[in-house]
């Protein structure tokens, strides 16, 4: 009786020589900051195993770049034409021939379209000649004259960017055209690494890539990603503050990129119809769940304006936004109530919905 | 005998079956040395088998959870078998023993976060912990009473 | 002997009781991880009188009447509050001027009065610009 006691008990510690360890495994946060597309990324996951942490951030890391390699318009210094990104090859063939390009592009492209067709061309990545003129992207920024701001618009057409999704290829029809992607690849390789983070199962998560913030699943705790809302007049304060859980949160304002001249401000938010800024708001902030779209929505909302923007943004389904106009006077889609909190922030009257 | 047993232990390092049978097999083993061998050998089975369990595969704050829920529950099973084993039936030792255990392993976990938050999963834990607790203690009863019945 | 005969079934019990003791843990564990505001709580007698949010709140004043008919006036402001005005003796109370932090307290023993501060500022994950 006894042997056959000890026999069991062994076979049984053979078993159990691992089984101690909590099963609800401890959670530890990994953080990594990398400077691409031209602005700092920021990726914070939570995951119970450094390697594995190290490993996920790599990969999250490696679609940035990626999308960059494809999206950039600007050639790199020692770059033969055809090594060069997607969007430098449509642009060097405009108005000569269409351009085979990779299914990302194909993407961007269709869905900024379709955006700028639904926004009636307030948004229109077609707007590079514009953003040259006035030498945004470039190291010299001017004010460019009336006349040729017209000329450059005379290229702005996106109805004039014809895609054929059989053969994967993209054409300008005029040449002297050029796409742009500024206001949307972040948002599309914002998308494509959280996409990554999901499939290595990563449940919580960060994502900031120059501000453009994804909030993957909730807080490791249950809570929602707090995501604070900066002052457009104050790079140290927040107007508001959204709770949040597998959802973007983009801004876009008059502050990110400008120059002034003659005292006066000139943001790179620029309406495709007329070629120079639009004035209403000073901040814009889309709160949905694709990046892609929230990157891409904050442009027509910022230029059509208070009034129109608004009206825009509640007929999308799934879009929350925020608009802060020059009057200082906050306004927001009601759908985002319950996720809001405004911060006591005496500089800013909060209108509602 | 207890020696003997620990020795095997270190030597035999075998992955096993999935955490959940893990986890009970432990748990049996556990309560069976407390009952069979006595509170001394229980004690120092628990403590190389955690021990053991941080070298395969965990890591200085693993072993803190696993050491603290695990003494905590040895200990708590030992005064109750030695002392009111009439009264109480080995299923509710083995529950209480299982409650105590996730208690432990909680107590540590919020002290390192430094926080009171992890404490939102205590009920979820308890449930686990009882019915978990159940079993064990039904499955120590047949086997301890296939044995003998009796210390060794 | 009598008592311990039954030992098992108390213990059974106990189990169970845990297990509801264990959801209101987690219920308050949870509502205080929600609560990302100052709040202000308001007592007379030991009693919540009143509870208000102080980031948002706008100025004003609350007259709260405390026993045989004294008083204290409570004034609030965006993120901290103060006693301002009392009818007792020793003016305590009003000395301790404004408060804002987390478990600041201005206590008015004569009146059974006390105002304290609850919660943590919100804080936030990232920010998006």
């Amino acid at each position: 009786m006894k042997r056959w006691g000890l026999i069991i008990s062994l076979l049984l510690l053979v078993f159990t020589c691992s089984g101690c360890v909590l099963k609800s495994a401890q959670l530890k946060e990994f953080t990594d900051e990398r400077f691409l597309m031209d602005t700092l990324i920021q990726i914070t996951v939570y995951t119970d195993d450094e390697q594995r942490g190290k490993e996920v951030l790599d990969k999250a890391f490696a679609e940035f770049e990626r999308i960059n390699n494809l999206t950039d318009r600007f050639p790199k210094e020692g770059k033969s034409t055809a090594a060069s990104s997607d969007v430098i090859r449509i642009n060097e063939n405009a108005g000569i021939r269409p351009v085979q390009v990779s299914a990302d592009t194909l993407n961007i492209i269709q869905r900024s379209l379709y955006y700028a067709q639904l926004s009636g061309g307030s948004f229109d990545i077609t707007i590079g000649p514009v953003m040259d003129l006035w030498g945004f992207g470039k190291s010299m920024q001017h004010v460019p004259s009336d006349e040729q701001i017209q000329r450059a618009l005379s290229l702005v057409d996106y109805r004039k960017v014809i895609v054929d999704p059989d053969n994967g290829t993209v054409f300008l029809q005029k040449p002297g055209m050029s796409l742009d992607f500024g206001g949307v690849a972040k948002g599309y390789a914002t998308e494509e690494a959280a996409k990554a983070l999901r499939e290595s199962g990563i449940k919580h998560a960060l994502i900031n890539a120059g501000g453009n913030v994804y909030a993957l699943g909730t807080k490791p705790d249950g809570t929602p990603w707090r995501i604070g809302v900066r002052d457009p007049r104050n790079a140290n304060g927040l107007i508001a503050v959204l709770s949040v859980k597998d959802t973007s949160v983009v801004t876009s304002g008059d502050y990110e990129r400008y120059f002034e001249e003659g005292g006066i401000r000139y943001s790179h938010l620029i309406d495709p119809a007329t070629g120079k800024q639009a004035r209403d708001l000073m901040q814009t902030t889309v709160v949905t769940e694709s990046s892609t779209d929230a990157d891409i929505l904050n442009k027509p909302l910022f230029i059509l304006g208070r009034q129109r923007g608004m009206s825009f943004a509640e007929s999308l389904q799934g879009v929350g936004a925020i608009f802060v106009g020059a009057d200082k006077q906050v306004t927001f889609t009601g759908n985002l109530a319950d996720k809001l909190e405004f911060t006591d922030n005496s500089d800013y009257q909060i209108i509602g919905h | 005998m207890a020696a003997v047993l620990n020795i095997l232990e270190r030597a035999i390092v075998i992955p096993g079956a999935s955490p959940g049978i893990k986890l009970g097999l432990a748990n049996i083993m556990t309560l069976l040395s407390i009952m069979m061998l006595g509170g001394k050998d229980a004690v120092i089975i628990v403590a190389i088998r955690c021990f053991l369990g941080a070298l395969v595969g965990g890591n200085a704050i693993s072993f803190l959870f696993s050491i603290t829920g695990g003494m905590l529950s040895v200990l708590v099973m030992i005064v109750m078998w030695r002392y009111l084993s009439k009264y109480v039936s080995i299923v509710n030792i083995s529950m209480v023993g299982a409650v105590f255990h996730n208690i432990g392993q909680l107590f540590v976990a919020g002290l390192v976060v430094r926080n009171f938050s992890v404490y939102v999963i205590l009920p979820v834990l308890m449930i686990s912990a009882i019915i978990t607790g159940y079993f064990v203690g039904i499955l120590t009863r047949q086997l301890y009473n296939s044995l003998g019945s009796r210390r060794i | 002997m009598r008592s311990m005969k039954n030992l098992n079934y108390y213990i059974t019990a106990g189990l169970l009781l845990l297990v509801l003791v264990s959801f209101a843990v987690s219920h308050l564990v949870q509502r205080q991880m929600a609560e990302g505001d100052l709040r202000l709580e308001i007592y007379t007698n030991g009693q919540l009188y009143q509870k208000i949010n102080l980031p948002e709140a706008s100025t004003r004043e609350i007259m709260v009447p405390a026993a045989d008919g004294h008083y204290n006036v409570v004034e609030i402001e965006r993120g901290r509050a103060r006693v301002k005005e009392s009818d007792c003796p020793d003016q305590i109370c009003v000395n301790t001027g404004w408060v804002s932090q987390p478990g600041q307290t201005a206590i008015c023993a004569p009146n059974k009065f006390n105002i304290v501060i609850k919660g943590k500022p919100g804080k936030v994950d990232t920010i998006s610009y």
